[in-house]
């Protein structure tokens, strides 16, 4: 009797604390809460090199910001990261201090690098190239002189062809073979340390080599079509220079578009914004404002009456913009959505890339301005204002 | 005058008259621009000469005009800032000579402008942009509307020889969200140019999953577009993977920007993939299984337990077999659930409840 519950509870209690060991492991996922610790003293680490196309041949220039002073036996060691090659021909070697140059922010100069185990002289500091590792890790020792590196000073480390002081180096550091971010770790003095990165990216063609070329058009829509998913059909009158809305009926709302058309090779492609230059304006001072209501709506929502509140002539009548660009910040004119804020310039197209004019969406789109008033909207035949496209490449 | 002399005036006049068919089924305006941007690298008291070509793309003659604006900063979407009026050191705009006058194009004509741009002697070092603009300002309309003209954009950007600082960080690296149920993650980098030139700072996003091990690497601008200086810049991309994705992922951005030297700023971000799709029949069914295994047990004891009574029955006195079943009885209702199994369907609830308010809130 008691071996069968026995059995019974051994069973259940196996489940349940491979259940619970599962539901901890992956919550808790124990490599999220062990951070190691680091006593980094270092400060504004960086790594410059000349040239970060892979598997190129580059100098480096390291600088670091210490607390702490350098002080005579201390080192400075530099560990590139593992994918780095040191031993490209010529290949670095402790015996050739020339291809490195250490300066510090206080001193004229820079300091003298000897070779290891070639220090000599005294009441000068200096430094010895001690040790280059197969995994890429430069140890510079402090090996003579009284003087110390002082404490909150930069100091800068050249490594390649760029160091000239007492002789010009001939090694280089080879990139990693392949795209990505690589550590440089530098510690100095000991315990006193910081990682930098280092972005190794495929090279890209300038544009100053090939002639940037930009052409930009604009063309009526005709009567009849639908832009952007507007069921307000389009009506006649568009032309390439106007859009003339002529009479407006109360509570029927108008809507005029162009076609917009840009070609480029420009390597970041092209935006187009537009601007008025003030509300549709009569001659007797009578307006009609931005939508929605004179707010100048930003984020585009869908196309309301106006709201006609007494006293409010802001609300008698309104005007907005829609685009078909659907890659405009993430399609954000949908399907029949009207801005108003083009009282400030307002991108309406733009693309990324090349563009051959053709394209929906990426070298062709089409615009529409809509109208509406209320019967409060003043009397007038000459509402007018000028809107004005910019069109330029994107730097 | 007989019909062959009739249709050989015809033919000569038209060739002479040139009669131009009346585009009126297509009709369009627009100029294209050569170059359409212009980098150069100048010295103080430097002249500059340089020739567009403009050529009228559209229907119908044009009449152009040039306006010249610095640019403040180039918004994340690539459009320029233009500047209004404060001056920030950048005005290049006013070393830049254009032709003044109106300039006439016919429709399909090309004509070669040459303007000029004198650097002064105190110009400061680093980088100067501006855009020097045609622009075709059509008259008011007679009725009501809206007049509709364009302005098309060369971009200068010159850097001037002297004391440059190239300099650069990553002010935020972020995430949309910080839980997402799919790996379709948009990142977003802010990068603040704080030097005096014109940078393009591109570089990889590395993702890690929880395990340290690379999942992904895309590059971020790798169209190198441009931060100008003492200004920042939003740049994007997103990554998708077709792959399944669960758990905390850690994102290193590393920019590189510079032409002298190549320097590198980075910054980290993390996320978690929790796809609930899975998660939830997983442990769903864990708790199935818990339940039914558990069932299942309790269901063979009891059928176990009553074969034994029935063949005690046979065996043992009465009151012996009262007394055992009695105990039999209690000890049945004494086996509850474990405490064990009790605790595991709890965390196994708990967990699906906290990673859905987790999804709920963050995702």
């Amino acid at each position: 009797m008691h071996k069968i519950y026995a059995h019974q509870r051994l069973s259940s209690s196996l489940i349940s604390l491979i259940v619970i060991a599962s539901i901890l492991g992956s919550i808790l996922n124990l490599s999220f809460w062990i951070q190691k610790a680091s006593a980094a003293r270092l400060f504004s680490v960086k790594d410059a090199i000349t040239n970060s196309a892979p598997a190129v041949k580059s100098n480096h220039t390291i600088q670091f910001f210490t607390r702490s002073a350098i002080t005579s036996s201390s080192t400075i060691v530099i560990d590139f990261d593992d994918n780095f090659s040191t031993t490209s021909s010529p290949a670095f070697s402790a015996t050739d201090a020339t291809d490195y140059d250490i300066a510090t922010g206080t001193l004229a100069t820079d300091l003298t690098v000897f070779a290891a185990g070639s220090c000599t002289g005294s009441g000068i500091t200096k430094f010895e190239i001690t040790s280059i590792s197969s995994n890429n890790v430069f140890t510079f020792t402090h090996c003579n002189g009284t003087d110390s590196l002082a404490a909150n000073t930069t100091t800068t480390i050249e490594i390649g062809t760029n160091a000239t002081f007492g002789g010009t180096g001939n090694s280089q550091i080879v990139n990693p073979l392949v795209t990505g971010s690589y550590t440089v770790t530098i510690t100095a003095p000991s315990g006193d340390s910081a990682v930098t990165r280092v972005a190794i990216v495929d090279a890209i063609t300038m544009t100053a080599v090939v002639a940037t070329n930009f052409t930009f058009t604009v063309s009526p829509v005709d009567a009849g079509t639908s832009i952007n998913g507007e069921t307000t059909l389009t009506s006649s009158g568009a032309t390439t220079s106007s859009l003339p809305f002529g009479t407006l009926s109360p509570g029927t709302p108008k809507v005029l578009g162009q076609t917009l058309s840009v070609s480029t090779n420009a390597r970041n492609g092209f935006a187009v914004t537009i601007v008025q230059d003030q509300n549709l304006l009569s001659a007797d001072g009578s307006d009609i404002d931005l939508f929605d209501n004179g707010t100048a709506t930003s984020t585009p929502v869908a196309w309301s009456s106006p709201a006609t509140l007494i006293d409010q002539e802001a609300t008698y009548g309104h005007y907005g913009i829609t685009s078909e660009d659907a890659d405009l910040n993430g399609d954000e004119f949908g399907t029949a959505l009207y801005a108003g804020n083009f009282d400030i310039p307002r991108t309406i197209f733009s693309h990324t890339g090349p563009a051959n004019g053709t394209t929906p969406n990426k070298g062709r789109t089409k615009i529409a301005i809509k109208i509406e008033i209320s019967a409060l909207q003043e009397a007038a035949d000459d509402y007018t204002n000028t809107l004005t496209y910019v069109a330029t490449p994107t730097f | 005058m007989t019909i062959k002399n009739i249709l050989f005036i015809a033919f000569f006049g038209a060739l002479i008259f040139r009669v131009q068919p009346i585009n009126a089924q297509n009709p369009k305006t627009g100029i294209m621009i050569l170059p359409s941007i212009i980098e150069e690298r100048v010295n103080p008291s430097q002249w500059l000469t340089k020739t567009l070509t403009i050529t009228n793309v559209g229907s119908e003659s044009l009449i152009f005009y040039f306006v010249k604006r610095d640019i403040n900063a180039i918004a994340s979407d690539g459009t320029p800032i233009f500047k209004n009026r404060e001056k920030t050191g950048l005005e290049l705009s006013s070393w830049i000579n254009a032709p003044t006058s109106q300039i006439y194009i016919g429709a399909g004509q090309s004509k070669k402008i040459n303007f000029s741009i004198f650097v002064p002697r105190n110009a400061s070092p680093g980088s100067h942009v501006a855009s020097l603009l045609l622009a075709n300002t059509p008259g008011r309309p007679q009725t009501s509307g809206a007049a509709v003209g364009y302005q098309v954009g060369v971009i200068i950007h010159l850097r001037i020889a002297g004391a440059i600082v190239e300099e650069a960080d990553v002010q935020e690296f972020h995430t949309d969200h910080f839980v997402y149920s799919r790996p379709r993650v948009q990142f977003t980098a802010n990068v603040a140019n704080l030097g005096n030139v014109v940078i393009h700072p591109r570089g990889p996003i590395e993702i890690t999953n929880m395990f340290n091990k690379k999942t992904a690497t895309i590059v971020m601008n790798d169209s190198a577009a441009a931060v100008l200086p003492k200004t920042n810049r939003d740049f994007n991309i997103e990554w998708k993977n077709q792959n399944l994705a669960f758990g905390r992922y850690q994102a290193i951005l590393s920019l590189a920007f510079g032409e002298e030297e190549m320097q590198t700023i980075s910054r980290g971000t993390s996320f978690w993939i929790l796809p609930m799709y899975i998660i939830v029949p997983t442990f769903s069914g864990l708790i199935t299984i818990i339940v039914l295994v558990m069932l299942a047990i309790k269901w063979h004891i009891k059928k176990k337990l009553q074969q034994l009574l029935n063949s005690a029955e046979t065996m043992l006195h009465q009151s012996s077999l009262a007394k055992l079943e009695q105990d039999l009885i209690h000890k049945k209702q004494r086996a509850p659930i474990s405490h064990l199994a009790a605790t595991a369907i709890a965390m196994a609830i708990f967990a699906i409840i906290f990673i859905l308010i987790i999804f709920i809130l963050f995702a």
